[in-house]
């Protein structure tokens, strides 16, 4: 088992996708951690791949932590794949914890980023369409609105108010128990 | 690049679909206050592309109403049934007892239930009577500053014999709505049909109507009411003239008229019995369209064939395709999904225990 798996992993490592940031930087990634993209999986399986993936909505910046994101999350894919049929249950809950407790504390210290690079990273999640990574950056943000007023939203994000006090107020009466 | 930032510009920081992802992670409540931040952030959280995402109003269990036999007589009691992984308590008290506490209640049923309404006493229609009374909320989440109550009461012998509105903007009862002919609609007329007595449904409000059945001649049919208590349309129902069908259940799921008959197979001589769920997929050209059947035999464990094999249907899941009934010999609540041909106790009662009605609930925030 040990030795078909390792074999495998070969075989994955053998297949590289080379991913092109809107700055024209080159990454090289595996196609385990390529395909927890959506929008690359399926050019893969249209066979667009070749002579590298451009990304021009993308900085290598955000790139660079995207990736990151992946190649963690591809691992743990992976690891909890091969471990499925060769452990007992309670051996394979163990492990899986272990994983589990692993990926929360990177995914943790993956969030500790200014709001700016935030956003980049939902922008790029939902263009790459990567589930994981979206659901995670935007629960930091959902986290971050519940229970603000809607002056404290937008201040945080520098919105201006264009409804007229008519519409407000309008709106603030249908809504009357949403503010107690 | 120069898209995504003339996009970005539209809400905020953020195009709109990374936005959606964001508000549906944020408790409904904070989502119906971000409808001031500004007008795009309004139109976004209004849109009915958005809404079922933004305010889910996931069902989260069903209420239930026991009765249960005993030397003394009936006693009635009020329990919770969890259908969602919870982490923290409840935020609701099943056996309502802030209800049941007040000194102005002595009894309490439950007719109908919606989404995220809080509770309101409503002054009683009229002096008390004897006849039999029946409310039916008429509540649409995504206007909840206000709701109306049409209540209707039925005489033994099945005519309507009143029909009043409650609205809560002007907290006040209608006047009696039975001489109304609903000159617009295909209703004839609260005196040209009979409400089945022995057949209690809850009354689904769908598209601004409250839906209910009643007898047009020898025929069931489904009347829609608008929330003034005017009759609108008359609904067929699916085909049940075949000899051993039944109708057994009448409800809403999934924004949806939804309709279950039930038939009795006489098999050799093992009588099966079969439900057929069926779903008004065109709400406008009156379509009803087949969505499952279910067989108790196969659903049911080969050791219950003895006994009775009929189960009885108490509800549908609001999101879901799942069909709660009852087994009335094992005084079990189970609930069916349909999608995986997959069957769950959810509860069990005493022996003594007989399970009256049941509510969703689907709290708002």
């Amino acid at each position: 088992m040990a030795s078909a798996g390792s074999g495998d992993e070969k075989a994955a490592a053998a297949a590289m996708i080379t991913l092109i940031s809107s700055d024209n930087e080159k990454f090289e990634v595996t196609e385990a951690t390529a395909t927890l993209s959506q929008t690359i999986r399926h050019m893969i399986e249209d066979g667009c791949t070749d002579g590298g993936v451009p990304l021009p909505n993308v900085t290598s910046k955000i790139l660079a932590r995207v990736i990151e994101y992946c190649k963690k999350h591809a691992t743990a894919a992976a690891g909890e794949e091969g471990s499925s049929s060769s452990f007992s249950d309670a051996a394979f809950l163990e492990v899986d914890r272990a994983f589990l407790e692993e990926l929360e504390e990177f995914d943790d210290a993956f969030l500790e980023v200014d709001r700016a690079t935030l956003f980049d990273l939902i922008l790029a999640a939902n263009y790459l369409d990567i589930k994981g990574l979206l659901n995670l950056t935007c629960q930091k943000v959902a986290d971050s609105v519940k229970g603000k007023t809607p002056e404290q939203i937008r201040e945080m994000y520098n919105i201006v108010n264009d409804l007229t006090p008519e519409e407000e107020a309008e709106i603030r009466r249908e809504t009357q128990w949403a503010f107690e | 690049m120069d898209c995504s930032k003339k996009r970005a510009s539209e809400v905020g920081d953020l195009p709109v679909d990374p936005l959606v992802e964001i508000l549906s992670r944020v408790p409904a409540k904070s989502v119906c206050r971000f409808k001031c931040v500004s007008k795009a952030w309004c139109d976004l959280i209004t849109d009915p592309h958005h809404r079922t995402k933004l305010l889910p109003q996931a069902m989260q269990g069903l209420f239930c109403h026991t009765a249960k036999k005993s030397e003394a007589g009936l006693s009635y009691s009020f329990s919770f049934v969890d259908l969602v992984p919870r982490s923290v308590p409840l935020d609701i008290d099943p056996c309502f007892s802030f209800l049941t506490e007040l000194p102005e209640i002595q009894t309490l049923i439950l007719s109908d239930s919606c989404s995220g309404l809080e509770w309101e006493v409503v002054p009683a229609c009229g002096t008390p009577t004897s006849e039999e009374t029946y409310p039916c909320l008429a509540f649409d989440p995504a206007v909840p500053s206000h709701f109306n109550l049409v209540e209707f009461r039925v005489a033994d012998n099945e005519e309507f014999l009143s029909v009043h509105v409650y609205s809560s903007e002007t907290g006040a009862w209608s006047e009696n709505l039975i001489d109304e002919q609903g000159k617009e609609g295909q209703f004839p007329g609260w005196r040209n049909v009979s409400f089945p007595l022995a057949r209690l449904y809850p009354c689904p409000f769908i598209n601004g109507f409250l839906h209910f059945m009643v007898w047009d001649q020898d025929e069931t049919k489904i009347v829609a009411l608008d929330a003034q208590g005017k009759g609108r349309r008359m609904i067929p129902v699916p085909h049940v003239a075949e000899m051993g069908v039944s109708i057994c259940y009448f409800g809403e799921s999934q924004g949806k008229l939804h309709f279950m008959t039930e038939k009795i197979l006489n098999d050799d001589h093992e009588y099966k019995y079969k439900l057929f769920i069926w779903v008004l997929q065109d709400y406008n050209a009156q379509e009803w369209v087949l969505k499952g059947t279910v067989n108790s035999h196969e659903v049911f464990d080969e050791n219950t064939k003895e006994r009775s094999m009929e189960f009885q249907v108490v509800g549908i899941h609001q999101d879901r395709n799942v069909v709660f009934f009852t087994h009335p010999s094992e005084h079990k609540l189970v609930a069916y999904n349909m999608d995986r041909e997959e069957l769950c106790t959810i509860a069990t009662f005493d022996d003594q225990e007989l399970l009256m009605d049941t509510a969703r609930y689907v709290p708002y925030f």
